[in-house]
């Protein structure tokens, strides 16, 4: 087991790098840069080389490589060119907002998924299948952004039930702690709730999908044989092989998880990272969209991670194949 | 070239002369009015009038498999529009760059003459919406194109030659998907320039890792069975081998991904659109067209939710089809994950 989690840890690594490294040198080698944006048409010659200088653009692509990756290691990531501030300090305000975004998201949507997944296989019509399929389907052919939007109309305008989008304006010491959790819920409802919704389904999908299988599984023969209450079966034989399946969904999750946040962030003025991340690829602000693909390349290779440690709890013959 | 041919292709031809500046053909080609008419028809009906016998028998028992109600009311959107797409022209009253009046067609609500309203413009969002399907579904169609011959590229490479040029280019997979598919899309489209071509290139090179596992996985299988050897020992070269005894069994698993690839393509471009770093201008595209309506979500709804129930639908139809494709080619596959595997 050691071994096989220092070789996936040191093969995560790796893949991080390789992503930082890759998205470095698209970023540099495209043309245009920042200046051109920081800069009006009256800028002479020599300013513009003297901005260029001043962040160090003026240098060879290889030694901003290595100067960056070197203060990447030491949790440096430079200075954003648009707000003059240091990225880690954009970063550390944005990646906590997309973390409550998407870990609410996340936790509900296994939740919620997993009791729906439940349901749909101990229901087991036909038609309920069926409905449950297409039900599926449908939410993922819902474009994320649009769906918000019409949330936004209905909840937000015609019904006026909660705020069209924004952070809570009130502090947990201003007010008392009921009035800040229920601020932070009604802010939160509606982008965790088009967050969350694909994920639901596919959870619940794949849950009930794998419960299926697992239910003709001979095990599950012998112990219906065996007279065994069907509760027992179901939630002692058939549940934990099925959910090998679900923790696939775990790594998975968190691409699409982190891709959804882009768009629910951008459509209810949430100040996530994929605002951030938008906003500094149209202002070009280099060392801002690094960072934010950088964090979320660690996001994603650290949820494969976790799915990969995941399965080999879950699966025991995964842990000896090393 | 037999007589049957002839006339489908005489068929075809009044209908060409019809479609009024297809822009289909302007988009592939450059080509103006009745010659971009022509391209575009040719392009889509001339594989069929040509199809070998045993391909269009083929395509029927390809019809055929989809048993599943659920999946030909799939297949019937799908081709519906593909319909929509190439006659866009003639399936509308308005053109879509047509302006109304000012004051009087500014924001019309839908209604008889206006399907689905009128923008900020007065231009008429129905015939928008239907000239939208073609760069959304052009834009998709073409990027997966793209992916699935990347996909089906390196995934055959790396299960033909096996040692080491496998472990690199699966190790080259696993960085591709270890990248956050649309952090990658976003950086790469907002760093050059937006447009449908570039659009398609960003697709196509982000989306390829699932056809290039699939096929890999094909490959490996089809290696060991008989009649590949037999055509190896027979001294077959290794591109013909692989072109007519190995490749052809891996259709099959690539078609059902490639289709549900569709449907995600149309929700990329269609955000990108939205963030105004997709589509622009003188094109329309279902995301520009939510991008135009949220300036003005309240008191023009209709400007945001046809374009966007245009998507739900046609992704649907997609999804419906693939699944359908999956199940059918392998009834134990039922873990579905749907658009989640990027």
């Amino acid at each position: 087991m050691t071994v096989y989690l220092l070789r996936r840890l040191f093969t995560s690594l790796l893949l991080v790098w390789g992503v930082l490294t890759v998205t470095f040198f698209m970023v540099h080698l495209t043309p245009g840069d920042p200046i051109d944006l920081l800069s009006g048409p009256e800028t002479s010659a020599e300013d513009l080389e003297r901005l260029r200088a001043a962040y160090g653009l003026d240098r060879p692509v290889a030694v901003r490589y290595v100067d960056w990756m070197g203060g990447v290691l030491r949790g440096d990531l430079g200075i954003s060119i648009v707000s003059q501030r240091p990225v880690l300090d954009v970063l550390l305000e944005a990646v906590p907002r997309t973390l409550q975004l998407t870990v609410s998201a996340f936790v509900l949507h296994f939740a919620v998924g997993i009791a729906l997944g439940l349901w749909w296989t101990r229901r087991g019509a036909r038609w309920s299948t069926r409905a449950s399929d297409v039900g599926t389907l449908v939410l993922y052919s819902l474009p994320t952004f649009w769906l918000g939007l019409m949330l936004q109309l209905l909840l937000s305008y015609h019904l006026r039930w909660l705020p069209s989008g924004g952070t809570p304006s009130v502090a947990l010491d201003e007010v008392g702690f009921l009035t800040w959790f229920v601020e932070n819920v009604r802010h939160l409802a509606m982008p965790v709730f088009v967050l969350g919704l694909a994920g639901t389904a596919s959870v619940a999908r794949v849950l009930r999908n794998s419960l299926l299988l697992t239910l003709q599984e001979d095990f599950v023969r012998t112990a219906r044989a065996k007279g065994l209450p069907p509760r027992v079966i179901f939630g002692k034989h058939a549940l934990r092989p099925a959910s090998v399946a679900l923790v696939s969904l775990v790594g998975l999750g968190i691409p699409f998880l982190l891709s959804g946040a882009v768009a629910t962030e951008v459509v209810f003025g949430w100040p996530g990272m994929g605002r951030v991340t938008v906003e500094a690829l149209m202002a070009r602000d280099t060392p801002v969209v690094l960072a934010t693909t950088a964090v979320s390349a660690v996001l994603v290779v650290l949820g494969n991670l976790l799915a990969d440690l995941a399965y080999a709890w879950v699966d025991p013959r995964i842990r000896t194949q090393t | 070239m037999n007589p049957r041919r002839w006339w489908i292709l005489a068929a075809a031809l009044p209908c060409v002369l019809v479609l009024h500046g297809a822009e289909a053909g302007r988009m592939l080609l450059g080509l103006e009015g009745e010659a971009a008419a022509v391209a575009a028809w040719l392009a889509v009906f001339w594989p069929f009038a040509w199809a070998k016998a045993t391909w269009r028998r083929r395509a029927i028992e390809w019809v055929a498999i989809l048993r599943d109600p659920l999946s030909r009311a799939g297949l019937f959107t799908v081709l519906g529009l593909a319909f929509v797409g190439i006659f866009a022209p003639l399936l509308v009253v308005h053109s879509p760059d047509l302006m109304g009046d000012a004051v009087i067609d500014r924001y019309a609500a839908p209604s008889v003459s206006h399907w689905m309203g009128t923008d900020l413009l007065g231009r008429d969002v129905f015939s928008r919406v239907v000239h939208g399907a073609r760069v959304s579904l052009g834009i998709a169609v073409a990027s997966v194109v793209v992916s699935v011959g990347l996909g089906t590229m390196i995934g055959a490479l790396a299960a033909w030659h096996g040692r080491w040029v496998d472990g690199v280019l699966m190790r080259f997979t696993d960085l591709a998907l270890a990248f956050p598919r649309l952090f990658l899309v976003l950086l790469l489209v907002a760093l050059v320039e937006p447009g449908p071509g570039w659009i398609v290139v960003v697709l196509g090179a982000t989306g390829w890792m699932g056809v290039a596992r699939v096929v890999r996985g094909q490959v490996l299988q089809q290696r060991e069975v008989e009649y590949v050897e037999a055509a190896r020992a027979l001294g077959v070269p290794d591109l013909e081998v692989l072109r007519r005894h190995v490749l052809p069994a891996t259709l099959a698993p690539v078609l059902a991904l490639s289709t549900l690839r569709v449907g995600n393509a149309i929700l990329a471009e269609s955000f990108l659109s939205f963030l105004g770093l997709g589509v622009q201008d003188p094109w329309v595209s279902w995301g520009m067209l939510i991008r135009a309506g949220r300036d003005n979500l309240v008191d023009a709804w209709w400007l945001a939710v046809f374009p966007g129930a245009a998507i739900t639908w046609t992704v649907l139809g997609f999804n419906l089809l693939g699944d359908g494709l999956r199940d059918a080619l392998d009834p134990r596959s039922l873990s579905g994950t749907g658009s989640l595997d990027d």
